[in-house]
Order: C-alpha cells, then structure tokens, then sequence
C-alpha cells in the first residue's frame, strides 16, 4: 500500500468564507457564551469582598468582572451577559446586592463601557453616550452633596480621586489605548489593559452608582472621610480582580481556539 | 452505485492564530453503511476531521477553511450546524462535556425537542435508543450519576435517537473499561446491521477496530497517510512504526513468529479467531510459566486498608471488606470494570473520603490524622481527566504551581521544574497554554505537575487514555524509571495490554471487594476471576490459552519464544 508524500503546507483547495451560521447570537456573539459567563458572574455574586458604606451592604466580587464581560463578548452581548447574572445574583446572593436595581443597572454600565473601549471609531457613540453620563455622574452627585448637603469640596474630592481618574481616562484617547492592551498578544500588557480598563469602567460605574444612590439615601457628610480611605482600596480590588481573572479567561480563550465574538477586543 | 453519504475535497483547515494546519488536502469520500477507523497518533487531526463531518469545524471554531466537506448532498459551510446535526451524531471522547439536562431521558429527548419533532414521536425514540443501549433501568436516573461507561452510552444513545445517517465516534472507548468497551463496539455491529448507520470511529483500540471497521484511514499531521481495509493497514509495519500506531497483539505476536522463522510471512492475521484458526501452521505450543518475581515487602506497609467499607450517602455500597497492602517499591496494577470501586480505593489513599468501617494506615499510623496537603508531598495523584486540574496560563506555572507553599530556593525549584517537563517531553512547551495542547500531552501537563513534587507514592488513574502508542509507552516508562528509583507506583487502568512489563502485582477489584491480589501473571491467566469483571482477557492471554492450557505468555515476546525449541530454564 503506497504511503501518500507529504507536500508543502499550501492548501490546493479554495479558501472558503467562514460564517456562524448559529442563529441563536446576542450582536454576533453566541448565546452559548452569554449564558456562560452570566453565569459566571452569578457565581461571583456570592462572594462578598468589601464593606461599600455607600450602598449599606458589601460589595460582590463579581463587580471586578462586569467590564470583563464587554471585552469578551463586546458591548451590546457583555451587557446582557453583565446584567442577566447581576439580575440572578441579587435574588440568589441578596448579601451582596444593594440596592437591587442599581447593582443590575451598574453591571450593565461596566460591561459597556468596557466594550465601548476598543481601538478605532467603532462604538464612537456609545462611548460619546457614556462619556456625558460619566461627567454629569459627579456634577449632579457634588452638587448635591456640596450645595445640599453642606459637604467641603476638599472632601468630596478626597473621596473620589479614584473614580474621577478612571473617569479621565475614560474621556480621554487612552480609552481606545486601553482597549489596545486587551488585544494585545503579550499577555502582560493584556494584564495591565485590563487592570486600567477595570478601574476606568468599574470608576465610571461606580460614580455613577454612587450619585444615585445618594439621591436615595443622602448619607451623612462624615462619611465622606471614610470614603476617602476605603474607596481607592476597594476599587483597587476590583481593578485587580478584572486583571488576574480576565487575564487567566483571556490566555485561556486563545489558546482554545473557539470563534471569537464579532465585537470582543481580546 | 448511490453517492457516498460524505464527501471530502481537498479539505484544509488552520485553527486561528495557527500557522500549522490540522488538516491539509483531505479527500475522503464515506459510503452509507460503511463503518470507517480514523487512526492517527495523537494530535494527527482527527478530532478535526469529525468536527468538520458535522459543521463544528469551521463554524464554531472560526479559523481558515479550504475545499468542501458535503454531507448528504449538504456543503458543511452553507448550512447550519442544527441542520447538519440531524444528519451526523457526534459522540465525544469525554461524555461528561456533552452531558447537559438532569435525566437519561430527558438527555435523550433533548436534541430532539430542538429539532422539533413532535413529542409522540420523541417517546417512540427515547424508548428505542434507551433499548439499544441498554439503559432502560437508568432512564430517572441523573447523568453524572452514572458510571464513565455508562455515560459514553447515554452519548450514544442521545446520537442514535436522531436517527442520523452518520454517527461519529471520537474515541468512544478510552474511557471505559473492557466490558464496557466491548459492548460499545457490538452496539456499532448491531447499528450498522440493523439500521444502515454509517460510522466513522477514531481511536487508539486497534484490536476491537480491526473486528469492526471496513476500512482504516491513517491520519498523519493532518494528512491522509494511508487507507485501506484493517488487514493490509495493520500489516504494514513500516507504516505503524512511523505514525506511532499499535497494530493488535495477534498481528504484532505473527510478525515476530514470522521474524523467527516460525510461520510464513504471508500468515498476518488482525483477528483473534483468524490467528488461533492459524494454530495448525505453527509448531506445537509449550507450557510456559516463569516463576513470579517475588513482591517488595520492606517493613510496614507505606499505604494500608484493613477491613475497609465504604457506604455513600444514597446507599451505593462502593468499598465492602478491602483489605490491602502497599509496601515501599511495590508497583501495583489496579483493575476491574467501572464502577468496581476503583474510584472510592484511590480517595482512602488519599484521605478524601473516610471509610464506613475499617482503617487507612499509612506507615502504620492513621491516615485521617494527616491533612491533605500533608499527604499531597508524599502521595502524588494523577487523576483521569486533565481538564478537572489545569488552571495556570502556562504549562510551566501549571507544573511549578504546586511547589509555591513549599517555599524552596530558586535554583531547587527550577530543577525540579525542568527534570519534570524533561521527564514528559514538555521543555518545548514550557511558554505554551496547557488548553493550546492536545488531551494527551494536557495529560503528561499533570503528570509533570505531581511528579515535580518528588512524592514517595505516585497513583496514575488511568494514565494512557488518550494517548497514542508512543505517549503511553513513554509515560508507562516514566513510571518504570521512578519505581526504579525507590518509588512506590499504583496505575489503574482498563488496557491490560500495556501492562506487562511494567506491573508485578496486580489487584482485581469487583462489586466493592478485591476478587484477586497476586503476581501479575497469574492475575492475567485466572479467567474465571476476570470473567467476574471483565468479559474478556487480553488478546495475547487468549492466544497464550488457546495454544496450550499451561502456557502463561504476557507478551508476544514470550509467546512466540514458547514456539522455539527449548533453550531456556523458564521453560516448564
């Protein structure tokens, strides 16, 4: 029986076009993967990580994974994969919901802001969209809190330098450099893509949060001083949960080799 | 002459980000009723080629796609995954993946409800295909509460209730052990027979396809290399040493006898019943029976059970009465069909489970005083399936993971590291994602991993699944190098074949109790206690039997000597 040669790895074959052709996809990413990672962030809902005065309970560890969910499946699917598993979680795991509609609400904020983080004009005007929400997010919250309630402005702005950073940076073209990052080969600067980018997103979700929380609950001006020490380490948790989870998913994916969502940056 | 049921085209594909393809220039065409092997040495593309028989590969996958894969007249790139599911059932290596609802029924049904048939017609079938698979009793039952082999014929079953002209099997029989492997393949014969069902089965079981196939496909790099019915594929041996392929026990023992002088070349039988009908060509058989090398016995035992019974919460009875010694430089061959009880022996070992009744020693003292992550440095466990451990983003972080707590120098470290990945083959991988690497090297990723930690006691489950020929050989070697250096090894696992030379002792497990504990040889010639767990020996034990009543051959080696003239003093 004659062995076949070997020839040169160039395929006598036409290249075909490769189309999912899987109806069941959220924007171009399939169910399949929304469910999954809802899924994931359902888990992560029980995990109580910090005491966030702001919102009276703890906050879930699955906040440091919201934004991770518009890189992986893009803005539109990551924020139906954020939201669904935030919804789950706050009837699931109510320890670490909040107040419930808000934790739903902010979850689908982070992932997309997270997807509006991509390199090019792509999701220009969903990044203009959240770009006015995250200026006016602090105004109105200062506003209230400086001209209502009495609150020096030395204080308000010692309780947020974290979040009016990611807020710049979300404003700024580093938005799109971060978005860079996460697609990056090396998977040290996916690393760092995904830190900023968790602390951006995770920043403008939060302050975001924040405001209306405090429409709601109006909190006393003394808390801002404990805000001023708890925030920068809570958020730089949730930074570093987004970086060591989202870097160890994202090595992961790659090397499975299974379709990539249209609009993921990975 | 009807159209074959698939058609292949120069069929190319890279995975993305791949620069080498995992299949280059395919033809292949499948005729209806035909049941075809696809071999290959691991990572050859065979996995690949049964993705692309059903859309998955390409569509799922994404990745560059050359040429055409047409199933019944359907191109795999125009039409959905869904329709062309309904055409070819997929039965993965690892059940479990593919396992997705809380009932034997309701996992048969479920492919079904999403093809909408009508539920009249859905009952019909779950009834048909649980018959067929012989899972009545099972059909309340939860998937994952059923046994490896178990699952992979619920997998069938789920294939089969589609009724699809096409059911591809990727390495159906790896997991399961002897009996279970058997009844899968006789499920393949009666399909075939009674339904037309084509079938395409990969694997590494060269006996059981070269009774079953039509005809053998040799996949190479991802390339076809040879094709041709199992008897001239089998025979080739140029062709098997090159591609790491083992042909069956029979073929291998008639080339030796041939290489001997003993019967002609001509005479290459693949079958069992073919080489015994070939006796008469043969010389007369001898006896045969070395004395047994005797057994380490080296003070108190490293590992003991006396007495133990093991109840689960639901009632299963899993360990009744087992009582047995390992001592230092024992290397212990543990068999016995699924669910024997194998699973729950290996967890007392390992303190992960406490005994009903009875005590677990290790170096006479008990057990359960020691923490797990105590007994983790001295007793090392290498788990069936890989995919359950590896969580690191590198190959070298996952094998040098488990040495973080031990706090050793940097220099001791990265020599443990680089002996472990050396041991496996893996230096060239070392940068590489665990996930990026085919199951059989995942697997030597975790044995990499344990062995790093130099434990005294190393339990391999199940070590060679997956593997081709020369990944098994390799890591049955490995094992035989640290047995050599002092170490205590015990390997479950259901290919008995791979076994000899390697194993001294073996221990028969069956319903929870040991049915035999002796040397090796013995285990594998007393029929009557396998008969118990496993429905039949090794193709050479059979051989060995059929030649002569007193004649205890393990290996081909041993059984063709037993054909020369005497020469030897082991030569009864």
């Amino acid at each position: 029986m004659p062995d076949r040669p070997l020839t040169a790895a160039i395929p006598s074959g036409p290249e075909r076009t490769v189309i999912f052709f899987g109806s069941a996809s959220i924007a171009g990413a399939p169910v399949a993967y929304a469910i999954v990672l809802s899924a994931v962030v359902t888990a992560l809902s029980f995990i109580p990580f910090s005491v966030v005065l702001s919102a009276g309970s703890s906050f879930p560890m699955a906040q440091g994974i919201y934004p991770l969910m518009g890189w992986l499946l893009g803005p539109w699917a990551g924020a139906v994969a954020s939201g669904v598993g935030a919804i789950v979680g706050v009837f699931l795991a109510p320890h670490t919901a909040g107040i419930p509609w808000l934790t739903v609400a902010g979850a689908t904020m982070g992932a997309l802001c997270a997807g509006a983080m991509v390199p090019g004009r792509r999701f220009w005007k969903l990044g203009v969209g959240l770009s006015v929400v995250a200026v006016l997010a602090p105004l109105f919250y200062g506003d209230r809190a400086i001209d209502r309630n009495g609150v020096s402005l030395r204080l308000f702005l010692l309780a947020y330098p974290t979040h009016f950073f990611a807020i710049a940076l979300f404003l700024l073209p580093t938005r799109r450099w971060i978005g860079r990052l996460v697609g990056s080969p090396d998977l040290k600067r996916v690393a760092i893509g995904l830190f900023l980018g968790t602390w951006s997103a995770a920043g403008v979700m939060m302050m975001t949060e924040s405001a209306i929380s405090y429409f709601l609950l109006n909190w006393p001006g003394e808390l801002f001083i404990m805000f001023a020490a708890a925030v920068p380490v809570e958020h730089t948790m949730r930074s570093g949960i987004g970086a060591v989870v989202g870097t160890g998913v994202i090595a992961g994916l790659r090397a499975m080799s299974l379709v990539k969502p249209r609009d993921a940056v990975y | 002459m009807s159209a074959p049921l698939v058609v292949l085209e120069k069929v190319s594909y890279f995975y993305p980000g791949a620069a080498v393809p995992a299949l280059f220039d395919v033809d292949l065409a499948i005729p209806r009723g035909e049941i075809l092997g696809l071999i290959g040495a691991t990572g050859a593309g065979k996995t690949t080629l049964c993705l692309a028989l059903n859309g998955i590969v390409p569509q799922f996958h994404g990745g560059r796609f050359f040429g055409a894969v047409c199933i019944e007249g359907l191109d795999s790139l125009e039409h959905p995954i869904h329709a062309l599911a309904a055409r070819v059932g997929i039965v993965f290596q690892d059940p479990d993946t593919q396992l997705v609802t809380a009932s034997v029924e309701n996992e048969i049904a479920f492919a079904l409800e999403n093809l909408r048939v009508p539920a009249a017609e859905i009952r019909v079938r779950v009834a048909e295909a649980l018959a067929a698979v012989h899972l009545e009793a099972f059909s309340k039952k939860h998937p994952h509460d059923l046994s490896g082999g178990k699952q992979q014929r619920l997998a069938f079953a789920a294939a089969l209730a589609m009724r699809p002209a096409l059911i591809v099997l990727d390495e159906p029989t790896s997991q399961l052990d002897p009996k279970s492997a058997a009844e899968v393949f006789a499920l393949v014969r009666e399909i075939n027979r009674t339904h037309g069902t084509t079938f395409v089965v990969t694997g590494h079981a060269a006996a059981e396809l070269a009774d079953v196939v039509n005809r053998i496909v040799v996949l190479s790099r991802g390339r076809i290399v040879a094709e041709g019915p199992p008897a001239s594929v089998y025979t080739d041996a140029g062709l098997l040493a090159r591609e790491h392929l083992r042909p069956p026990e029979v073929t291998s023992t008639f080339a030796l006898l041939a290489a001997r002088g003993l019967c002609p070349d001509t005479l290459a039988p693949v079958r069992l019943e073919d080489a015994i009908a070939a006796f008469p060509s043969l010389p007369p058989a001898r006896a045969f029976y070395p004395p047994p090398v005797p057994f380490a016995v080296n003070g108190v035992p490293i590992l003991a059970l006396h007495d133990v019974t093991h109840t689960y919460s639901d009632g299963t009875a899993a360990l009744r009465g087992v009582s047995i010694d390992l001592h230092r430089g024992d290397y212990v061959l543990i068999v016995g069909q699924n669910g024997a009880g194998k699973s729950t022996l290996l967890k007392h070992f390992l303190n992960l489970v406490i005994p009903t009744t009875g005590k677990v020693l290790i170096d006479g003292a008990p057990l359960a005083t020691q923490s797990v992550s105590e007994l983790a440095r001295r007793i090392g466990y290498v788990p069936q399936n890989p995919d359950r451990q590896i969580f690191n983003a590198t190959v070298e972080a996952e094998v040098g993971f488990s040495l973080t707590p031990l706090h050793l120098p940097v220099s001791e470290r990265r020599r443990r590291i680089d002996a472990a990945l050396k041991a496996l083959n893996l230096s060239d991988f070392r940068h590489a994602h665990p996930f990026a690497l085919s199951k059989g090297d995942r697997a030597r990723v975790v044995i990499a991993a344990v062995l790093v930690m130099e434990p005294e006691v190393l339990i391999f489950d199940e070590p060679t699944t997956g593997q081709d020929d020369a990944g098994a050989r390799a890591i049955l070697d490995l094992t035989q190098r640290l047995h050599a250096q002092g170490r205590t090894i015990v390997v479950v696992t259901h290919h008995l074949h791979l076994m000899p030379g390697y194993a001294r002792r073996a221990v028969v497990m069956g319903a929870g109790r040991v049915l035999l504990d002796a040397p090796i040889r013995d285990v594998y010639h007393t029929l009557p206690v396998l008969e118990q767990t496993f429905p039949r020996p090794t193709q050479l034990v059979s051989l060995a039997r059929a030649a002569h009543p007193g004649n205890f051959s393990l290996t081909p080696g041993e059984f063709a000597a037993s054909f020369e003239p005497l020469s030897g003093s082991t030569l009864a």
